[in-house]
């Protein structure tokens, strides 16, 4: 969680500002079409200045509900260990993030942290409520409500279908909820008839350059379904590789290799 | 009442592919007088009940700027024909370009008339999918509906508000869209989400908006120094009196 921003008093978490590690929090959460229940656990800082800080009711953590999609932006307030909230689950729909900072509750005009970067010397700070204390942990999630994250098929972001054009290059259209690579008419007719008999070649041949680009454009259409659907089988998958190329062929169990057994089989029956 | 009815996925996704594979404005969209023919199957039964009469929209076409003079007018008369639908309802695609592309198609080529580039059809007749908050605010018909929702009588959706309680229930509706800047700097902005924010934003740009000259100047200067704030300053944990205060000294700052 190390961020860095310039703020005007010493922020926890906020590069060497403190010289003290931020603990995070456990966010989980259990999505159903009528609710959305999130359950955050270990709200503490493992900072003894803030902990006592929130104890004392001076800080709080504060916790935000983001959903770009339906337009929620709602704000709670905890100085518990563990907050659960229910939400409306019609209110909910693609990507959520969960916010979770400290912030100041009450003005404290001698505001003087420990362990604070020698820069600041013997400095102390007027904080006033509402004031960020510590930096934010930010949690994604997904709410498709349609979606089963264990079978994560390709088929649930990616569709193949026959464009208007006779012949010529293929186009994959990535501004739908789901991505869609359009085939030439002539192209079209030559995939009826190797769909079911060599998958692996169409993998390799079409679905990995398309799914290596979705996966750098995944964040420009972070509101779309495939974006946070593509997310969330990576998260899944636990693929830590940073090329985009490298990621797609692990998501596809490397099409390339499968291609070349099965073309190689099917030659070899003759 | 009658059920809304709506385009399929199908349906929507050939309507914007035909868009987005031509290199030219599609002939559709560039004569308001050819209307787009969809056959039943193209349509899904909603639950959305809507009255059998559908809202006159009106549109000055006089300029460009009086083009936006009717917008809080016409949010009002689409917020009360489709009602209070849930924000996923509201979120779906297809309930939007339906509406443009049937019942609000005139409305929609006499609001939007500059069109030059497909992608400026994609705004206004689609959602600009990708486009973040902006996506469901540019849709012509959209932007209505969610510009009513966040903004009519807020302190019936959240009790926090009751300070801002007033007779006239449609006062904030007035204020974001007295002018396009205001509409953008409240609503794609990801604190315009929040409804405490955009209420004492809103609220306090009423009381200065009267003494500027240049309204969009004021918005402009307002967003800058309130971007600047939310920095290091949480705004929707400090009391509504704070906040309106806040908000209300940010703004006065400005003018």
């Amino acid at each position: 969680m190390s961020t860095y921003f310039s703020y005007p008093y010493p922020v926890l978490g906020n590069g060497d500002d403190i010289g003290s590690e931020i603990h995070d929090p456990i966010v989980e959460c259990d999505i159903s079409d009528e609710t959305l229940k999130i359950n955050i656990s270990d709200l503490y800082t493992n900072y003894q200045y803030i902990d006592d800080l929130i104890c004392d009711n001076k800080a709080i953590w504060q916790i935000r509900l983001l959903c770009p999609r339906t337009y929620v932006r709602q704000t709670y307030t905890t100085k518990d260990k563990q907050w659960v909230h229910h939400c409306l689950g019609q209110d909910f729909e693609g990507t959520v993030n969960v916010e979770i900072q400290v912030v100041a509750n009450a003005e404290m005009p001698n505001y003087k942290p420990i362990a604070m970067h020698q820069d600041y010397s013997d400095t102390s700070f007027h904080i006033k409520p509402g004031e960020t204390l510590s930096s934010q942990a930010t949690y994604t999630f997904n709410v498709d409500k349609d979606y089963d994250p264990l079978k994560a098929p390709v088929s649930s972001i990616l569709k193949i279908r026959k464009g208007v054009h006779k012949e010529g290059a293929y186009n994959a259209i990535f501004e739908e909820d789901f991505i869609t690579v359009e085939l030439s008419e002539k192209d079209w007719s030559e995939y009826a008839g190797i769909r079911d008999r060599i998958p692996s070649f169409l993998h390799a041949s079409i679905v990995l350059p398309v799914i290596a680009e979705a996966i750098s454009l995944m964040d420009r259409f972070e509101s779309n379904i495939w974006s946070s659907r593509l997310k969330e089988i990576i998260s899944n998958k636990e693929i830590t590789s940073s090329s985009s190329y490298v990621i797609a062929q692990e998501i596809l169990n490397f099409p390339l290799q499968r291609a070349f057994l099965d073309i190689n089989a099917s030659l070899d029956k003759g | 009442m009658d059920s809304l009815k709506i385009l399929n996925s199908s349906s929507l996704s050939k309507l914007r592919s035909a868009l987005l594979n031509s290199e030219d404005i599609p002939e559709l969209y560039l004569n308001s007088d050819i209307r787009p023919i969809f056959t039943e199957d193209c349509f899904v039964n909603t639950t959305i009940k809507v009255p059998s009469t559908v809202p006159n929209l009106k549109v000055d076409i006089t300029s460009d700027r009086t083009r936006a003079k009717d917008d809080a007018k016409n949010a009002l008369l689409i917020y009360e024909y489709l009602g209070s639908l849930s924000r996923t309802q509201a979120s779906d695609t297809r309930l939007w370009v339906t509406l443009t592309h049937s019942i609000f198609w005139d409305y929609t080529f006499a609001r939007w008339p500059s069109i030059s580039k497909n992608s400026y059809i994609l705004e206004h007749w689609f959602e600009k999918k990708g486009g973040g908050l902006g996506a469901l605010r540019r849709n012509s018909i959209s932007r209505l509906w969610w510009a009513a929702y966040l903004t009519v009588a807020p302190w019936e959706r959240n009790s926090e508000l009751d300070v801002f309680k007033s007779s006239d229930r449609e006062k904030y509706t007035h204020i974001l869209l007295s002018q396009q800047q205001i509409f953008f700097d409240v609503l794609e902005r990801s604190y315009g989400s929040s409804d405490k924010v955009r209420i004492c934003l809103l609220d306090a740009l009423s009381h200065f908006l009267p003494k500027v000259k240049s309204k969009d100047n004021l918005s402009k200067s307002v967003v800058k120094k309130l971007s600047l704030l939310i920095k290091h300053k949480q705004l929707e944990s400090i009391s509504i009196n704070s906040l309106r205060k806040e908000l209300y000294d940010l703004v006065e700052s400005c003018v």
